[in-house]
């Protein structure tokens, strides 16, 4: 009997214990909303980047860069390198309380972030940026991450349009007389692959991109929403959303995919495969994959053009760098970023490292890499904030960056530019629709079912998903957006 | 394990001797606190699933959403594939799981030699130690289209091979197997553990008596597991409404074709969490699940007293 009181008494306590806690958060939280006051000492702020690969020198080059900032701007830094793969759920922690200042919207769709109120609103900071500042990215390009009026991060520098081809091995290419860069239509493709799969019976034709994703999107553009529920036609310049899986586009790339498949071209596992198109390719397992690329080279292929560059409307909200609506240094974490996209040195530092130690300056220009890979952050530049004041890498060539800004400026851009669907409303039926794409998309891409009856069923199953509501609510809120510009 | 520690603890009540008892709790504190931090004061934080949860207000300061982050759970025509699934999945596991390690467990009984039994219980308890992504793998070599080994075996008969990945038919058998593989060494261990508990005068006896290995089996061990099996059965049932999320999300090698017969209601939360992104709904889905294991638990106990009350938990 004493047991059981004592363990009564203890469960009592630790109810009461949690409930205090957790109230205790929500205090601090509220207490946090107004700003320190800028009292002139310098600030630490935690800046949180997404990674592919490990980066142990983080903390040698956030001390470079404060002994710059902490002066000139009165801030220091923290350099948080995140892995993409926990990127999502260590975030979600981190954003609960005050433990990142700026970090970047990434992964989950921008208007998420928004809705669950985890990004502060920076208009007014905008507006009062330097004159540096504003002359990175115009007012038309901060509607890409603005939502409501407000805008909520600022994009940062990387490709905001794709070009989709054809990625063929190097030699091979040579061989059959094809050319880096050279536009080649769906039977050219498909030509070229049966020539090849003749030539070379022992690799594969054609593999996925990556995984069981034949290529990440073609010509529809699904409007802020990577899952293609209800999308615009023709690389986003027809304005009426429709059923992807009604498209001419999709169906015609199905088809080819699926007789290739048949015929043995393609890979029979690519359902299950979870390698990367390209390391297959130099492996000397396969000859081509399709790929989405910018400026950007890939190591012993040649890349084609198959359909030309262009943006998808959400292009900017992909990846843009705002600030934590919890944090306690707003102010501080502002200046951060203001420096992040203007100063020159710092920039050079976040995007390259330390020169002699994890690079050395060639005569063109560009960089070559040291022994020291502590800090190889260059060769995904596209997740920093701003690296186009930097010296490009040398597999990049010398004028990569310029290169860059140039295509952006130069690729068609999709009419709903700026526009992300916001899925709130119709929340049911879109957990609905993504489960009735998931279970179909990656298949008729990669041709492992039958085009024709696998897409009157998923017709089916969507229509009972509610798919119609989707379409309707993202063409009303798309004509809202259109007619606000 | 039941019974030992059942007769420890009644033996320190009888004697009165407190300092053992002392000793006891002392010695299940740090456990107890565990449980506490880690189970008991995170219950306070299941108001999220009746929130509109708000990054920027914290737990209390969110508005209420009512019942509203629970409809997504309804409202979609995977509902009711998503609890069948878990349910059958979860029926037909717990009866051929129980049944295999029971097996398996009497079988261990009647090895002869130490050497052998430790070899045994090692061998039978490696796969429940792999990890579900490697054991997806493991199924994927059996599976492959190009290189799988049983498409090998069909096409050296003569057959064509089958596309396992794109046909949900046969993934209701396959998960069954890799289950059972997976899992049956470390329960049979359990039921093992309560078979050599049982008094081995009683198998002399029966002997003695002229009763078989069969009639010993069933008059003697089966018996002797009753209280075991109805523990861990109904425990199993507690976890009706869950599942092994390695199991229903890795080893189908996240084929979406396959999402019909491998669905179960963690997998579709997880999917349509990663999508949305909300707490609140993440919440809700969990609190369902325990709610309705809990009353699973209730009324199996309920039917397991009016039965025998002396084999009920509480």
């Amino acid at each position: 009997m004493k047991m059981k009181k004592l363990l009564a008494i203890l469960m009592a306590a630790a109810m009461t214990f949690g409930l205090a806690a957790c109230g205790g958060g929500s205090g601090d939280s509220s207490a946090s909303s107004g700003d320190t006051a800028d009292s002139g000492e310098v600030q630490n702020v935690i800046v949180a980047i997404p990674t592919l690969f490990d980066i142990n020198d983080s903390q040698m080059v956030a001390d470079a860069i404060n002994e710059i900032s902490a002066e000139k701007y009165g801030v220091t830094v923290t350099l948080e390198f995140i892995a993409a793969g926990n990127w999502a759920q260590q975030t979600n922690l981190l954003l609960t309380s005050d433990e990142v200042d700026v970090l970047a919207f990434y992964g989950t769709p921008l208007t998420t972030f928004i809705k669950n109120n985890q990004a502060l609103p920076l208009e007014d900071y905008v507006a009062n940026a330097s004159e540096e500042f504003k002359a990175v990215w115009s007012d038309a390009e901060l509607q890409g991450t603005s939502m409501n009026g407000h805008i909520y991060g600022i994009p940062n520098l990387r490709n905001f349009g794709n070009t989709r081809g054809l990625d063929i091995d190097a030699n091979i290419a040579a061989e059959f007389g094809i050319e880096d860069g050279q536009h080649m239509t769906m039977d050219e493709v498909s030509d070229f692959l049966y020539a090849v799969h003749e030539a070379y019976p022992e690799r594969y034709a054609l593999v996925p991109q990556g995984g069981s994703n034949m290529v990440s999107g073609w010509t529809w553009d699904g409007l802020g929403d990577g899952k293609f529920i209800g999308v615009l036609e023709d690389c986003g310049q027809d304005l009426t959303v429709k059923n992807l899986f009604e498209t001419d586009d999709f169906k015609e790339f199905c088809t080819y995919t699926r007789k290739w498949y048949e015929d043995g071209l393609s890979m029979s596992d690519a359902l299950s495969n979870t390698e990367d198109g390209k390391k297959l390719i130099q492996a000397g397992k396969a000859v081509a994959c399709f790929e989405n690329y910018a400026v950007d080279t890939a190591e012993g292929c040649i890349r084609t053009v198959v359909v030309d560059a262009w943006a998808v409307s959400n292009s900017y909200a992909e990846l843009s760098y705002g600030i934590n609506t919890n944090s306690s240094k707003k102010d501080a974490a502002w200046k951060t970023i203001e420096m992040f996209f203007t100063d020159k040195e710092i920039c050079e530092l976040l995007t390259n490292g330390i020169e002699g130690t994890h690079y050395t300056v060639n005569e063109d220009g560009t960089t070559a890499p040291t022994e020291n890979d502590g800090y190889f952050i260059s060769a995904i530049a596209w997740v920093l904030p701003y690296s186009g004041y930097a010296h490009p890498m040398e597999a990049n060539g010398p004028t990569y960056y310029e290169d860059l800004i140039a295509f952006n400026d130069s690729c068609m851009k999709s009419k709903g530019l700026g526009f992300a669907f916001d899925s709130t409303s119709v929340a049911n039926q879109y957990t609905a629709c993504c489960n009735v794409m998931d279970k179909y998309y990656s298949a008729l891409m990669c041709g492992t079912v039958d085009v024709e009856s696998t897409i009157e069923q998923a017709n089916t199953e969507f229509e009972a998903a509610g798919l119609s509501d989707i379409i309707s609510a993202k063409q009303e809120q798309l004509d809202a957006f259109l007619a606000a510009q | 394990m039941t019974n030992t520690l059942a007769k420890s603890k009644k033996k320190g009540g009888m004697n009165g001797k407190t300092k053992t008892s002392i000793a006891l709790i002392s010695m299940m504190l740090p456990g107890m606190l565990y449980l506490i931090i880690n189970n008991y004061i995170p219950i306070a934080g299941l108001v999220v699933a009746f929130k509109s949860f708000d990054y920027a207000k914290g737990i209390w300061g969110s508005g209420w959403a009512g019942l509203g982050n629970f409809t997504y759970l309804f409202k979609t025509q995977d509902a009711f594939n998503i609890v069948r699934n878990t349910l059958l999945y979860n029926i037909v596991f717990i009866m051929l799981g129980n049944i295999l390690a029971i097996t398996v467990a009497v079988m261990l009984n009647f090895l002869r030699g130490q050497m052998n039994k430790k070899i045994y219980q090692t061998m039978i308890l490696i796969p429940y130690l792999i990890s579900m992504v490697v054991v997806s793998y493991i199924v994927y070599g059996f599976l492959s289209m190009d290189s799988g080994y049983l498409n090998k075996l069909i096409e050296s008969f003569g057959g064509t091979a089958i596309s396992w990945y794109t046909e949900p038919k046969y993934w209701p058998v396959i998960l069954t197997l890799v289950h059972l593989w997976s899992g049956f060494g470390y329960s049979s261990i359990v039921y093992y553990a309560t078979v050599i508990g049982i008094d081995s005068s009683l198998y002399e006896a029966a002997s003695i008596d002229g009763a078989n290995v069969w009639k010993q089996v069933w008059h003697i061990t089966l018996p002797g597991l009753r209280i075991t099996i109805i523990t861990l059965v109904l425990m199993a049932m507690g976890r009706m409404f869950y599942s092994d999320f390695g199991l229903f999300y890795q080893v189908p090698m996240r084929s979406g074709l396959l999402s019909g017969a491998t669905d179960t209601i963690d997998v579709f939360v997880y999917k349509a969490l990663t999508q949305l992104n909300d707490v609140g709904r993440a919440s809700a889905a969990g609190l369902l699940q325990s709610v309705l294991g809990f009353l699973m638990v209730l009324t199996a106990n309920l039917i397991v007293r009016k039965v025998d009350s002396d084999s009920a938990l509480f």
